[in-house]
């Protein structure tokens, strides 16, 4: 995620601080076994794989190309049933606001690569998919993969492999006038881990109907969109775990008011499973099973496509009353002369609402007056509309700051309570 | 004879595949800035709905596509469609529904550094207004065209 040219600027100034990060955190990704779980208790998987809010996998330029708050997390993936054909991936962003995981053709090896088998249609002809987001998107072959994290494994799970050369150009329908997001630059990132209440990144809508952009059959060269079981659709990895496969919560430590260079936290898999992952007096925010949103109300206004997302990078909402920034700097996002304290309350459709309090900053300010830093809780922006459709208050990454944030998948019993739903 | 009749029957059959063809390539949407999505028989635009709700200064067309996606088109008194929306679980095609807009809405969606980490789309000029958001199975959107809201519409009266 991109504020625009001074992020980049800031960017490039991270470039040293960065290297240290990726170091830490792997690197550029190693060949080899998945890494052996530590000891634990009998029969518990280790759960908790460590993630990081920093400024990105290093792109083509040499800079790093994530932004600000992108939460990232290392993922291992191999060819399914082995232990040697495999690859852990760093930078992998972790996004509750879809399902399934995209890794770029170019984080692979080419012999993983190769030796992932193709997920084919009903008429043995491999799979592609396009994976639309609000402005980019997505296109890439769909591959079953074993994928390891922390000592969880999702078995021969379909995951789409972006940039595959092997497949035909991008259809028109699946660009829809958005930018390709198929090299570490565009994508800010190695890979995406989409761990939502989703099962699978489109479920009984693509199975029923070929949809527009979404799966692709392109025999002879030519795709068209095609029905897809929901079997063979790009799926959740935690769904798909031996174990701690109802939800997962992703943690984060409470920043400062100015924000911070980095943060660490950690992604437990698992909603009560284990001694490290129970409910505690965590808000319970049932979701609407089909669209997975819950309402927020703010201002006197009810949004009832809300969601909380890690994959945004800020906290975005209609408010006509703050000032949108001005320049170019950080283009869409909110400017008031001083921060702001505001409260919107959430409800889910059978109720279990809360109130949340969060900040807007000056986030040019912001940015300007904290050169190379990546985390920050108040940065916000607008999702203005003023047409009569019903919009949703997007609770992106700021809002997991000093928080540990559930997501219970869709038909899974997650301590006690049935999933879809989120908690805080 | 009969076998003639038998011949007759395959450009027949072609001609019914051709008329189909036809009415699945007639204008199936508003273009932003022209006339709004054409009324079609049912079997033409199957699991579409369409309504129409007539507003003082304009009126207002509402249709769930295939996908389950809501688009509503505002049309203005000259039969011209000066804003579109959308809410539902896919992105619409927005190169049909954008019309000649949409090559401005291409040129600032792919200006930004666009990652995978999200954020709504806001464009601004003084000829195109479009604010996309959302992410996976609920996203969002309008386009609007401020020079040719009818005379006393403000964007605030879209609704």
């Amino acid at each position: 995620m991109k504020c625009g040219p001074a992020l980049r600027a800031l960017a490039c100034a991270l470039a040293a601080a960065s290297f240290a990060l990726l170091t830490a955190c792997g690197g550029g990704g190693s060949d080899g076994a998945p890494p052996a779980a530590p000891s634990t208790a009998p029969g518990a998987a280790q759960n908790v794989q460590p993630l990081v809010v920093d400024a990105g996998p290093i792109g083509a330029s040499g800079s790093p190309t994530g932004g600000v708050n992108t939460a990232y997390i290392s993922v291992t993936v191999c060819q399914p049933g082995s232990t040697a054909q495999c690859r852990t991936v760093d930078h992998v962003e972790v996004d509750t606001g879809s399902s399934g995981l995209r890794l770029l053709a170019s984080a692979l090896p080419p012999a993983l690569a190769l030796a992932l088998p193709a997920v084919n249609d009903a008429n043995a002809n491999p799979l592609a998919e396009c994976a639309q987001f609000v402005i980019g998107y997505t296109w890439g072959s769909v591959k079953q993969a074993d994928i390891h994290i922390a000592g969880e494994t999702a078995a021969a799970v379909p995951v789409q492999v972006i940039g595959d050369s092997a497949l035909p150009a991008t259809p028109a329908s699946c660009s829809n006038g958005l930018a390709p997001q198929a090299t570490v630059d565009a994508l800010g990132a190695n890979g995406v881990l989409g761990i939502s209440v989703f099962k699978q990144d489109c479920g009984q809508a693509c199975a029923a109907q070929a949809i527009v952009g979404t799966y692709y059959s392109c025999p002879g060269g030519a795709c068209q969109p095609t029905a897809v079981g929901v079997s063979y659709q790009v799926a959740n990895p935690v769904a798909a775990f031996a174990a701690d496969n109802n939800g997962s919560i992703l943690a984060l430590p409470a920043i400062g008011a100015s924000g911070a260079a980095s943060a660490s936290g950690s992604l437990v898999f698992g909603i009560g499973t284990q001694s490290n992952n129970g409910l505690g007096a965590a808000h319970v925010l049932t979701l609407d099973a089909a669209s997975g949103t819950f309402t927020t109300a703010f201002n006197g206004q009810s949004y009832p496509y809300s969601y909380i997302d890690s994959g945004s990078n800020g906290l975005f909402f209609p408010d006509p009353g703050i000032a949108q920034c001005s320049s170019a700097v950080a283009p869409g996002f909110y400017c008031p002369a001083s921060t702001l304290s505001l409260s919107a309350a959430n409800t889910g459709p059978s109720g279990g609402g809360s109130t949340v309090a969060f900040s807007v900053a000056n986030a040019e300010a912001l940015l300007d007056a904290n050169p190379g830093f990546t985390a920050f809780d108040d940065l916000a922006g607008t999702s203005d509309a003023s047409t009569g459709l019903l919009y949703g208050f997007a609770w992106g990454l700021p809002f997991f700051y000093g928080r540990a944030v559930y997501t219970a998948i869709e038909g899974m019993l997650a301590a006690g309570t049935q999933g879809p739903y989120v908690a805080y | 004879m009969k076998q003639h009749l038998h011949r007759r029957l395959v450009p027949l059959g072609l001609l019914v595949l051709l008329g189909l063809l036809l009415a699945a390539s007639l204008p199936a949407y508003a273009v932003l800035g022209a006339a709004p999505t054409l009324l079609q028989p049912s079997a033409a635009r199957s699991k579409s709905t369409l309504a129409v709700v007539p507003r003082a200064q304009f009126s207002v067309q509402e249709q769930q596509l295939a996908s389950g996606t809501v688009v509503r088109e505002f049309v203005a008194p000259d039969n011209k469609v000066f804003a579109v929306a959308w809410q539902g679980p896919f992105m619409p095609d927005l190169q049909a529904w954008l019309g000649s807009y949409f090559p401005d809405y291409a040129t600032a969606a792919a200006a930004r550094r666009s990652h995978a980490g999200r954020r709504p789309l806001a464009l601004q000029k003084s000829e195109l207004v479009v604010h996309a958001g959302g992410r996976m199975r609920a996203f969002h959107g309008e386009a609007y065209l401020p020079a040719q809201l009818p005379p006393g519409v403000t964007p605030a009266d879209i609704r």
